[in-house]
């Protein structure tokens, strides 16, 4: 049977897998949802050279525009977590020790996972309610549960990444904490 | 207690929090929903807020934020800052301080690329400060040169925040751009102007560069036209009304990715490293939003805005009276927090006010982000001052924060202006008539 350090060892390094495949993921998701820009792009370009040159107007461009920035927002929410990209204010933080600031991280990872969960769960409720409506688009009648899809999914996966966040800086926290 | 008592604990309250190191979007959503459940039960505000994040990204009119954000990022990922600064260095490079004179002149122009005050200031700064350093220049005003010259991508149409300000309080984004033109160029100017005082004190400060032939001088000019294409589009375009604010940030994207190919900058790594930089501001803006809508909810229930006019109209204040005191919060609001956080956290409060004395709100808008500016340069949390120490870490935050205070005062007499003349603000807009 391994001893106590090898088995601390062994779930670090299964944590360590854990947080990888989480950060990945969210920045998987965060390239595609920005990508889908590029497709807005796209369509409004063409939009305006179409009504400048034949006058009329290509139909769906504000919906599919909607859709791109439904994903490339919400898909990039959870990638700003792991990203540490949402801004914070550094004043007070920046005169305590790590080990304190590890404690406030923990205060801001528990607040944004509940942010979220409340989020997630108040927006299901109005989801499932349009879903059961059959609520569609105005110009394409794309249903409107693939827009919710983006802030389920996004909203999701970003309670998700702010744990990871603060379990990556608890881990290198550790990590350091050993060496030193 | 009193509803305003509450949202008053509730500014508080997120103020608290974000000094806690909490992300401030989090601490205004946080407050706002417990805040909200507090005042209207738990199945009004559950009802309420069920809808809150999905209206705060769904209108059409957001589109703009994302698009500009990546036009922003690929226009400094495609070398244009380069080619900027080496065009208006040709200019003015010459004259005594004239590469920080340069530095102002490219942060000026490519702030009418980038809505972003730090994006402006990272790219212009990388381009400029080596530069300045070889030259001799005082690394403290070299960088606080930057600094305040970055803070002119906030200021210069297009601007993340204009567009969030006029969003919010359902003004014309054409307008705001508009009126944000003539105050941006009198920033230009007034930075100009501070680092020639400086200079002329003294002169150690920025020596003088070569003068170059005229040749070079055309040849470096000429080397800016796709900038000023893209510019002219965009900016060209919303004015004269041939795009609207979407199409012209979505023309704008485009713009912006074709140039980065066409200069052969557009490999697979840097489109992939330009995608993630677009996520990362992209999330960053919109958790804000639905953190601000989710607050905004219970300051509503408060009723804090009203009571705010109320007490305004009771203290028999004048309106100059009560716009200086909104600036003075704004701008020690702005030692403490980020602009954008700050204008979306309190843009409810300040607006109610200033429709209720009659002022305009365009022209408040422009009044806003400009003294949301100064805070980016103010210590101690200057943003622009953090770029600039991490693109030349020898430098430090008590030198740089003195090396700024003549561009705060310039920042000062702009304030003092466009707040005494309103016309500098609304001129435009009504000769294009948006």
């Amino acid at each position: 049977m391994p001893g106590p350090e090898a088995q601390a060892a062994r779930r670090a390094g299964a944590l360590e897998r854990v947080l990888r495949a989480i950060e990945r993921t969210t920045r998987i998701l965060a390239l595609v949802g920005t990508a889908s820009l590029v497709i807005a792009v796209g369509l409004v370009a063409a939009d305006i050279v179409w009504r400048r040159l034949l006058g009329g107007a290509i139909v769906g461009v504000i919906d599919l525009t909607q859709l791109c920035v439904m994903a490339a927002a919400f898909w990039s929410i959870p990638y700003a977590f792991t990203a540490h990209a949402h801004v914070t204010v550094d004043l007070l933080s920046e005169r305590l020790g790590r080990g304190a600031r590890l404690w406030l991280d923990a205060l801001g990872a528990a607040l944004s996972i509940a942010l979220m969960a409340a989020v997630l769960y108040l927006s299901s409720q109005r989801a499932l309610e349009q879903w059961g409506y059959g609520d569609v688009s105005q110009d394409l009648g794309i249903p409107m549960i693939w827009y919710w899809a983006f802030l389920l999914s996004g909203t999701a996966l970003a309670g998700v990444a702010a744990a990871a966040a603060f379990l990556r800086d608890a881990l290198e926290y550790r990590r350091a904490h050993r060496t030193a | 207690m009193s509803g305003a008592l509450l949202g008053l604990l509730g500014f508080a309250a997120v103020l608290v929090l974000a000094a806690l190191r909490v992300p401030v979007a989090v601490a205004m959503g946080a407050v706002g929903a417990v805040g909200s459940v507090a005042l209207l039960g738990w199945q009004s505000a559950a009802y309420l807020m069920s809808s809150l994040p999905f209206q705060a990204v769904f209108p059409y009119s957001l589109s703009v934020v994302p698009l500009f954000i990546f036009m922003g990022v690929f226009a400094t990922h495609s070398g244009l800052s380069r080619s900027l600064y080496n065009g208006v260095h040709a200019l003015l490079g010459h004259r005594r301080g004239g590469i920080a004179m340069a530095t102002v002149g490219a942060c000026a122009v490519f702030g009418a690329i980038c809505g972003s005050s730090l994006a402006t200031c990272a790219t212009i700064g990388k381009v400029a400060l080596p530069e300045m350093q070889r030259r001799g220049y005082s690394p403290r005003f070299a960088g606080a040169a930057v600094a305040a010259g970055g803070t002119l991508g906030v200021m210069i149409p297009p601007s993340i925040i204009l567009v969030l300000y006029a969003l919010l309080t359902e003004q014309s984004i054409g307008a705001l751009f508009a009126a944000a033109l003539v105050p941006g160029m009198i920033a230009t100017l007034l930075y100009l102007a501070a680092i020639v005082v400086q200079v002329r004190l003294r002169p150690e400060l920025g020596p003088a560069d070569r003068r170059l032939p005229w040749r070079e001088r055309a040849r470096a000019l000429a080397g800016t036209w796709d900038a000023l294409v893209l510019i002219g589009f965009v900016i060209g375009g919303i004015y004269s009304g041939i795009f609207s604010p979407t199409e012209a940030a979505a023309v704008g994207a485009g713009g912006a990715l074709v140039i980065t190919a066409a200069k052969g900058r557009l490999s697979r790594d840097a489109l992939l490293a330009g995608l993630a930089e677009t996520a990362q501001l992209t999330g960053m803006v919109f958790l804000i939003l639905i953190g601000a809508a989710l607050f905004n909810l219970f300051i509503e229930a408060t009723q804090l805005p009203g009571t705010l006019v109320t007490w305004v109209g009771e203290a028999g204040l004048s309106s100059g009276a009560v716009i200086a005191l909104i600036i003075v919060f704004y701008i020690v609001l702005g030692c403490f927090m980020d602009s954008l956080s700050m204008i979306l956290l309190t843009v409810a409060p300040a607006f109610a006010i200033i429709t209720q004395l009659g002022l305009d709100p365009v022209w408040f808008g422009v009044l806003l982000v400009t003294v949301a500016e100064i805070g980016l340069i103010t210590p101690p949390i200057g943003m622009n001052l953090f770029v600039i120490q991490a693109l030349s870490a020898d430098l430090r935050l008590s030198e740089l924060s003195v090396g700024v205070v003549p561009f705060i005062l310039a920042d000062i007499i702009r304030v003092i202006l466009l707040a005494a003349v309103p016309a500098l603000s609304l001129w435009l807009p009504s000769v294009l008539g948006i």
